[in-house]
């Protein structure tokens, strides 16, 4: 099923792709294609192809149901989505809190969601990996990484 | 600008107190009167790691690190011809900690309106000018086209294609000015790069080479390219080889558009900050060890510094002549 | 060539002061190279500082041994956690990977490493001998031909990552789709950015390859593991030792994938990424188990790492001799002769004719070394496979986040890379192939500015794609390679079938 969801998604998405490549400017266009041509092209094929493929798949589930079947893992677990809620929090978080507090956390969140519970190591591994990236990237390489706010900011200054 | 002043001066007052009272870093300095700079200065390049750009930035970064007493730190932020970059430093504080370096293409993406959010003439302030190059036009040795008056000649007929950088950018809009001034029918055929369209000049796949002075001189200089018009109002002499190139000034098409590198900071940052930065970039701009990397760097072909009042008008001038060119071709 | 010079910058090169730059270089390159989102060309600008007062031999020879190291560098990560540590291991991943998972990922080090080696050896010959004469032919490499590559090259996206034909053709066409975003590079016109100036310049294909690759795997082994709430044991790996014989069993393909990547490295408009992308198609094409690639075959790692590695050598050929960087990183490298106050340019090799040599046995030496000392770095980095799988995730993430935002120091790439390893995840999990996306997205760029600008510069003249020669070659390569499959599945079954009737 989650098949069948993914092709309808993906015409969903190279529709709209495809409504906003009728509204690009044509008005300079110097070249024989001209600047939508290309994107339009690749895009019909891509269209067509996605359509067969989707009767491809809705045949083969309708002529063996049961290969649908074995077995397979289900993604909503609360690993997967925490891992991707974590990430989200620690861009969010990172430019007010600094790249050091918030990966911190983040490493911390990371460990404790799979499922570590030494806290004291965790702690040690979370802290000692924070600085030593912030180290690596931000003072060896001169990754500009983000600094935080207020005292976050002048400590910053200090590491990288 | 009166009641900013003042309430920057309390500002600065509770500030320094505020150090005095950590009782550490207060040194009672009486060289200057404003408590700047007390952290690192982000320089922000607006333009990738290894560019033209960014190397003239590090080392001007670098020396003015020196001049200050404080870090001064280089941070790319690239992206839609510096846009990214522009946009950066609009959201930071207008306190002086964050510079931003400058070129066209800022004044481009106003003419041409690319962003609604953030305009250099708007939302900045100029400090210096720091270098200037001339754009030169060469044609591959054995081209049909013979000097700049054959090529008005040949372009009143047909097409003559043009090799350069960035469609929509200083390249294009450089070359249609000049089409425009002279009459002549062209061809821009943008490339990806300088190297792409060196390889492709010297290939012949196009006719003409439009580029800067500082990257087509080796060219010039071993023969492989001939140059045929610098657009300048007098003719370079300090290079041997460019010394009997006309002007298009002197063969009456009259655009002299350059390119340049300079500084900005963001609007309203404090009067005695801007002067400071302003100060010790000229102090910078006047060390031997600047003259010798711009002299390394062909960047001293014509003079480079401008105050900021001559600053912002280059930015008005030039806005003029690209808003003029842009609304002729269609791009805006 | 003239030996007395050649002694010199052997003796130049083997001082002592040099050799340590050399050795240093090349450590520093393989770990540039093995972090996603360090270029070896930013490597080389964090050490331009460095080289300021170093003077011109020290200097150069400095750099390109990072420019080496980093070459190699790439493949680590790329095999041991599916993250190309630089866009050129980006076909490393295919096979190294899965090698990986079968608990070899000790020999595919290892072949990397001497395929690294071949590599660049090779590449660093042909620079030697065939820098003038090679630079000539590369400018009759314009347009046209750029396109022919860039379309053999793309051949390649229907056969990695999935078995599902259509879906990896609509996956890689997905990609060329996703290249499309931004300005559009002849007109200027804006594709796609629904009003964000961060999809002006388009998206970067670093952060979305770091979240196909190493994002989705990383939600693929924890829902995996998470039925069986298996968070802590590490995957066996065992460290097989690697000799030179074991890159003489894949000589032609290595020699064959050197070659191709020197010639690639040499044009400016291409790089390692499309020279690995091609040789990694080509060893594909000319293999007799093609089946295996895609799941650990050795070639598919040989392949593209003797590529990326050569065209680090063949980059630096247009560089010396016509003063016209082959690659970004090469780019760099000029500049910073231009600081050591050298005129970069065609009169470079007259002026400076010690430089050539030294830049031969620089990176002569680092590729000796990588080959040698690849052993330590092998061992070490394999030791953080015996991690837990959650420190290991969590360094995974980590690498994933901060190498996505190093790319333009933007947290709008880490988004992008959020965003591809779900969709990534996805794709896989359906079968369809985020490697041709991948491949799509490198290489739809260059298909389409080619393209078009060939028939702007010929005012719409179709036909001069195939009425220039070396173009017209290449194309027909390229529809062999699309159409070469499909007869062959038609031949065998023809085959199959005279078989069974026989048999009957």
């Amino acid at each position: 099923m989650g098949d069948i969801i993914f092709h309808v998604l993906l015409l969903v998405v190279l529709g709209v792709f495809f409504k906003e490549s009728l509204l690009i400017d044509m008005e300079r266009t110097t070249d024989p294609i001209g600047p939508a041509g290309f994107p339009q092209g690749i895009m019909i094929i891509t269209i067509v192809l996605t359509v067969i493929s989707l009767f491809q798949t809705i045949r083969k589930r309708k002529a063996e149901p049961a290969a649908d079947t074995p077995h397979k893992p289900n993604e909503l677990t609360k690993e997967f989505i925490g891992l991707l809620a974590s990430i989200i929090l620690f861009v969010l978080l990172v430019d007010t809190l600094g790249f050091i507090v918030a990966f911190i956390l983040f490493t911390f969140g990371l460990l404790l969601l799979l499922g570590e519970r030494k806290y004291g190591k965790m702690a040690g591994i979370s802290v000692a990996v924070s600085f030593g990236f912030a180290l690596l990237f931000g003072n060896l390489l001169s990754v500009p990484l983000p600094r935080g706010v207020e005292i976050l900011k002048l400590l910053s200054y200090y590491l990288y | 600008m009166k009641r900013k002043a003042v309430v920057f001066a309390a500002l600065a007052l509770t500030l320094a107190l505020g150090v005095v009272g950590c009782g550490q870093q207060s040194t009672g300095s009486g060289e200057s009167a404003i408590d700047y700079p007390k952290q690192p200065i982000e320089m922000v390049v607006p333009f990738g790691e290894g560019s033209a750009s960014d190397t003239f930035a590090r080392k001007f970064a670098e020396m003015l690190s020196k001049e200050t007493g404080q870090p001064v730190q280089p941070v790319n932020k690239d992206g839609s011809g510096g846009l990214v970059g522009m946009m950066h430093a609009y959201q930071q504080k207008n306190d002086g900690y964050t510079i931003l370096e400058i070129t066209p293409s800022h004044v481009i993406a106003d003419v041409l309106g690319k962003s609604k959010n953030v305009k250099l003439m708007e939302n900045f302030d100029p400090l210096i000018r720091v270098q200037s190059d001339i754009y030169v036009l060469s044609v591959p040795s054995g081209s049909s086209i013979a000097d700049f008056d054959d090529l008005l000649k040949q372009g009143k007929e047909k097409e003559i294609s043009f090799a350069g950088v960035s469609p929509g950018g200083l390249d294009d809009l450089t070359l249609n000015a000049i089409a425009d001034a002279a009459g002549i029918k062209i061809k821009f055929i943008p490339y990806k790069s300088g190297s792409e369209v060196k390889a492709a000049v010297l290939g012949g796949e196009v006719d003409v080479y439009l580029d800067k002075m500082i990257s087509a001189i080796s060219f010039i200089k071993d023969g492989k390219v001939k140059p045929i018009v610098v657009l300048n109002d007098e003719r370079i002499t300090k290079i041997d080889e460019m010394k009997d190139v006309p002007t298009t000034v002197e063969k009456g098409v009259n655009v002299t558009i350059g390119s340049w590198r300079g500084f900005a900071v963001k609007k309203d940052t404090p009067e005695e900050v801007r002067q400071y930065l302003v100060d010790k970039m000229k102090a910078v701009y006047e060390t031997e060890e600047y003259k010798q990397f711009a002299e390394q760097n062909l960047a001293d072909l014509v003079e480079g510094y401008q105050d900021p009042e001559q600053f912002r008008k280059e930015w008005q001038d030039q806005y003029e002549i690209f808003d003029k060119i842009s609304t002729q071709i269609g791009l805006k | 060539m003239d030996f007395n010079l050649l002694l010199d910058g052997l003796l130049t090169t083997l001082s002592p002061g040099n050799l340590v730059l050399v050795f240093l270089g090349m450590l520093l390159g393989v770990l540039f190279g093995s972090l996603p989102g360090i270029s070896s060309s930013m490597a080389i600008v964090l050490m331009l500082p460095f080289t300021y007062y170093m003077g011109v031999i020290p200097s150069i020879i400095l750099l390109v041994a990072i420019y080496a190291g980093a070459a190699y560098g790439g493949s680590i990560t790329a095999i041991l956690f599916n993250t190309p540590g630089t866009p050129e291991a980006v076909a490393t991943t295919f096979d190294g990977y899965p090698m990986t998972k079968q608990g070899k990922a000790g020999r595919a080090l290892g072949l990397a490493i001497s395929a690294s080696a071949f590599g660049g050896i090779f590449s660093v010959f042909v620079m030697l001998f065939l820098s003038p004469p090679l630079s000539e032919v590369a400018l009759k490499i314009q347009s046209a031909e750029y396109f022919a590559l860039a379309l053999l090259g793309i051949t390649v996206i229907s056969a990695v990552g999935t078995k599902n034909v259509t879906k990896a053709v609509i996956s890689g066409m997905l990609g060329i789709t996703i290249a499309m975003i931004g300005i559009d590079p002849i007109s200027a016109a804006e594709r796609f950015t629904f009003d964000h100036i961060e999809l002006m310049n388009g998206i970067e294909f670093i952060p979305i390859m770091i979240g196909a690759f190493a994002l989705g795997e990383v939600l693929n082994q924890i829902t995996e593991r998470s039925e069986a709430q298996n968070f802590s044991t590490s995957e066996k790996i065992k460290l097989e030792g690697y000799k030179l014989k074991d890159i003489l069993k894949y000589k032609w393909v290595a020699l064959k994938a050197s070659a191709i990547g020197t010639a690639i490295g040499i044009l400016p408009g291409t790089g390692g990424s499309i020279a690995s992308i091609v040789s990694y198609g080509e060893a594909l094409r000319s293999s007799k188990n093609k089946e295996k690639f895609g799941h650990g075959a050795e070639e598919g790692v040989v392949a593209p790492e003797s590529a990326n590695n050569a065209a680090a050598g063949g980059a630096m050929i247009p560089t010396l001799v016509l003063g016209i960087p082959g690659s970004p990183t090469t780019a760099v490298i000029l500049a910073a002769l231009t600081l050591q106050g050298l005129q970069p340019g065609p009169q470079l090799m007259s002026e400076q004719p010690l430089l050539l040599y030294c830049i031969f046995f620089s990176m002569l030496i680092a590729s000796i070394v990588t080959f040698i000392g690849g052993r330590i770095g092998v061992k070490s980095f394999s030791l953080l496979l015996n991690l837990p799988y959650s420190t290991l995730a969590m360094f995974i993430i980590g690498l994933s986040i901060i190498g996505s935002y190093a790319v333009s120091n933007s947290m709008f790439n880490v988004w992008v890379m959020l965003a591809f390893g779900v969709i990534g995840y996805y794709m896989k999990k359906y079968h369809f192939s985020p490697a041709s996306l991948v491949l799509g997205l490198v290489l739809g760029k260059l298909m389409e500015e080619t393209f078009r600008r060939q028939l702007l510069i010929t005012n719409g003249d179709y036909m001069s794609f195939i009425t220039k020669p070396i173009s017209a070659t290449i194309l027909l390569l390229a529809v062999l390679a699309i159409f070469y499959p499909l007869l062959a599945k038609y031949f065998s079954r023809k085959k199959e079938k005279s078989d069974q009737s026989i048999s009957q």
